[in-house]
């Protein structure tokens, strides 16, 4: 039987249509932060890293488990120190499994991640059990704007992505730490006789790698509730923002997530079957590893 | 920086060996109960003797997306046998669950399913919780004839052709005809918009759902989405959009709390009718009490009934985990060990072809769930009760007993 048989085509109301364009845009923005953080390990290590799902789930577990619940702390501190310790995390990390996985075949530094990732959900699962939860009241709710009523978790996803971009902008283009990052990206052996520490790159990328799964975490709560599986299909969706952005660019990164979440959102729109959401998602990948396997923005001509 | 080192080596490495510890491949130790209150309390174990064990295999998720079910299985098996072991065993021998982690997935099914195959002390099987795992398991099953008692409603084992599996819950083909005629007739609902999930037990729903709304002669929207999304918003904005003014979910418990949430924020506040799901830990635990308020939820079992086997069950579970509160998965998960207890005693012998055709002889057996009895299409449950949630507290509306063919 078509699964595709009956479904509505109704679109032509302006409330549906925005509402839909705010939660792609905002989906589309959660994707650029995590094509953004898997890429940051990527352009100093050369690791992809398969297992960067579960830092988000683990970021979400330490805001509401840990802080929230556990701790009674109110939302902000507990956002605040759940995303930098999951800064600490991202240094302890690369100093003992990306540092040394970064020198040995690709394979294995790809199994190596992998195992990482279920290291990690497993540690999350004894630690805080395998009840799912989300944290009552933490960003719920609408906020009207004359006819449209907009998810309060959309419109702060949009803001607070948007400032991060920003922030992620200005750090790559304006400061020493910055140009050394793009350095390592471009070329790590010439970056190294340079005088850059590529370790240390590696250190500082993973850090702000984790730092934005952090922020990751604690944004998608309000949409996903805190789940071992949380972070599943996001995870998948960034490296299809990676890939159609352009593979190793920060700058596409973020053109590839909103291309992906709001394809993904006017294909709703316009009364496409939701059962075939996602596909829509991968057979933009394949469509651009075939036609244009260097993405819109691809390496070379990305700045970053 | 050696000695930073040093010290950030030897803290990740405790840490990764704990994390180590907890992923270890061997069958993982059922989850350990909390104590009971008080010794005597506890359903006694030390006083028969037995002259042997009886092994009965459990394939339970305590890994992947829905881990509070598998806890709950483990509890539930766990105590059933204990309870069983305390009033003598069965055919003088004790009854041992043996409980394997299938992760809920079909491929973790086939992994447990094998193994317990190849045990020839294993003489039955509980489990799996999901039809897509059953149906995964279903060949090895029948050629090794291994009789199975499962809780997966899909009505798409009917066409297996499989005389080794027995469903002691009320299937998906009745819950969801229940609830779509509850819209319909008991609310008086016009236009019914329906969303299930994209697998076998959403899609076998979709069959029985369509048919009773065109018999009701209803208009109705379908919509079919995959799991595991972490936004519904668009299929939620089309059905309000079509102007459905009731809602049949059918699908699985994480993806109904996405769902729920979404309808709540868009404001799309229509009477929703759903499975067990909206009822179970799982879900309420991953919502605010104003979105799981006012949903109705179908299921088999009432914890709230005078029956007495159900005020019993709630009494032993209450004994044995006080700090646990039961709900319907672990009514459930219950009563399989009493209905293989029982299929054992009136073979006679704990051989696995015995007990198949023990199980298919089964007649009014009292249980948590009403009584069994095996049906033609070897069904043994065949009562639901519709509940409605007040905040996260469901209370009962209606109790439907059908009848066995």
């Amino acid at each position: 039987m078509d699964p595709g048989q009956k479904y509505v085509r109704r679109h032509n109301n302006l409330e549906t249509l925005i509402q839909l364009a705010i939660s792609g845009l905002a989906m589309g923005l959660i994707y650029c932060l995590v094509a953004i953080e898997f890429t940051l390990i990527l352009n100093t290590s050369g690791l992809m890293n398969f297992g960067h799902d579960k830092y988000i789930m683990f970021g979400a577990f330490l805001f509401g488990g840990t802080f929230v619940i556990r701790l009674g702390w109110d939302f902000l501190p507990s956002a605040v120190a759940s995303v930098l310790l999951m800064g600490v995390v991202g240094i302890f990390i690369a100093v003992i499994v990306f540092s040394p996985l970064q020198k040995l075949p690709r394979v294995y530094a790809m199994t190596g991640t992998m195992a990482l990732s279920m290291i990690l959900q497993e540690a999350t699962r004894l630690t805080y059990g395998a009840r799912s939860f989300t944290v009552l009241g933490f960003l719920s709710g609408t906020i009207n704007f004359g006819f449209v009523s907009i998810q309060r978790v959309y419109l702060f996803i949009i803001i607070v992505t948007t400032i991060l971009l920003i922030f992620q902008n200005l750090l790559m283009m304006k400061t020493k730490l910055g140009r050394s990052f793009r350095a390592v990206a471009q070329d790590k052996e010439t970056s190294s006789l340079m005088g850059i520490n590529v370790n240390t790159m590696l250190i500082a990328s993973a850090t702000m790698s984790l730092l934005i799964c952090g922020i990751i975490g604690v944004l998608i709560i309000p949409v996903t509730g805190i789940t071992l599986g949380m972070s599943n299909m996001i995870g998948s969706k960034g490296y299809i923002a990676g890939v159609v952005g352009g593979m190793g660019s920060l700058n596409g990164a973020i053109i590839g997530g909103l291309v992906v979440g709001l394809t993904e959102a006017l294909f709703l729109a316009f009364g496409g079957n939701p059962v075939y959401k996602d596909v829509v998602s991968f057979v933009l990948v394949v469509l651009f590893l075939l036609l244009k396997p260097d993405g819109i923005l691809s390496e070379k001509k990305a700045a970053i | 920086m050696k000695q930073l080192n040093k010290v950030v080596t030897i803290i990740v490495s405790v840490m990764l060996a704990i994390a180590i510890v907890g992923c270890s491949t061997a069958a993982p130790a059922p989850a350990e109960p909390p104590k009971p209150a008080g010794d005597s309390q506890a359903p006694s174990t030390s006083g028969p003797t037995f002259d042997g064990e009886i092994y009965v295999g459990v394939t339970a998720g305590i890994t992947g997306d829905a881990p509070l079910e598998g806890e709950a299985m483990t509890r539930a098996v766990t105590l059933a046998s204990e309870i069983i072991n305390g009033q003598g065993g069965v055919l003088g021998k004790k009854l041992v669950p043996v409980i394997e982690d299938d992760s809920y997935t079909p491929e973790g099914a086939i992994t447990v399913a094998n193994k317990f195959i190849a045990d020839e002390k294993i003489v039955a099987m509980a489990g799996p919780g999901r039809s897509s795992s059953f149906m995964a398991i279903s060949d090895l099953i029948k050629e090794a004839g291994m009789p199975i008692v499962t809780p997966a409603t899909s009505t798409t084992f009917y066409k297996l052709d499989n005389p080794y599996w027995f469903r002691d819950r009320t299937t998906d083909g009745v819950s969801t005809n229940i609830a779509t005629r509850f819209l319909v007739e008991e609310l008086g609902l016009k236009k019914i918009g329906v969303m299930l999930t994209n697998d076998d037990a959403g899609l076998a729903a979709r069959a029985v759902i369509e048919s009773t709304l065109k018999e009701l002669g209803v208009d109705h929207e379908i919509i079919v989405y995959n799991g595991g999304e972490i936004d519904y918003s668009g299929q939620v904005l089309q059905l309000r959009d079509a102007g459905a003014d009731g809602l049949v979910l059918w699908g699985h418990t994480v993806d109904y709390a996405v769902i729920c949430r979404n309808m709540y924020q868009l404001g799309y506040d229509v009477p929703t009718v759903g499975n067990t799901g909206f009822m179970s830990a799982t879900f309420l635990d991953l919502v605010d009490d104003e979105v799981a308020d006012g949903l109705y939820v179908v299921t088999d079992i009432n914890l709230e009934s005078e029956d007495p086997y159900v005020k019993y069950f709630l009494d032993e579970y209450s004994k044995r985990y006080p700090d646990v509160k039961p709900d319907v998965v672990d009514a459930i998960h219950f009563a399989h060990m009493f209905l293989i207890a029982d299929a054992i005693k009136r073979a006679g012998v704990a051989e696995r072809q015995a007990i198949a055709d023990a199980l298919k002889e089964t007649r009014d057996v009292p249980s948590v769930l009403g009584p069994l009895t095996c049906a033609k299409n070897q069904d043994c449950a065949h009562t639901a009760t519709v509940f409605q949630n007040e905040g996260k507290v469901a209370h009962a509306i209606k109790t439907f007993t059908l009848e066995v063919e």
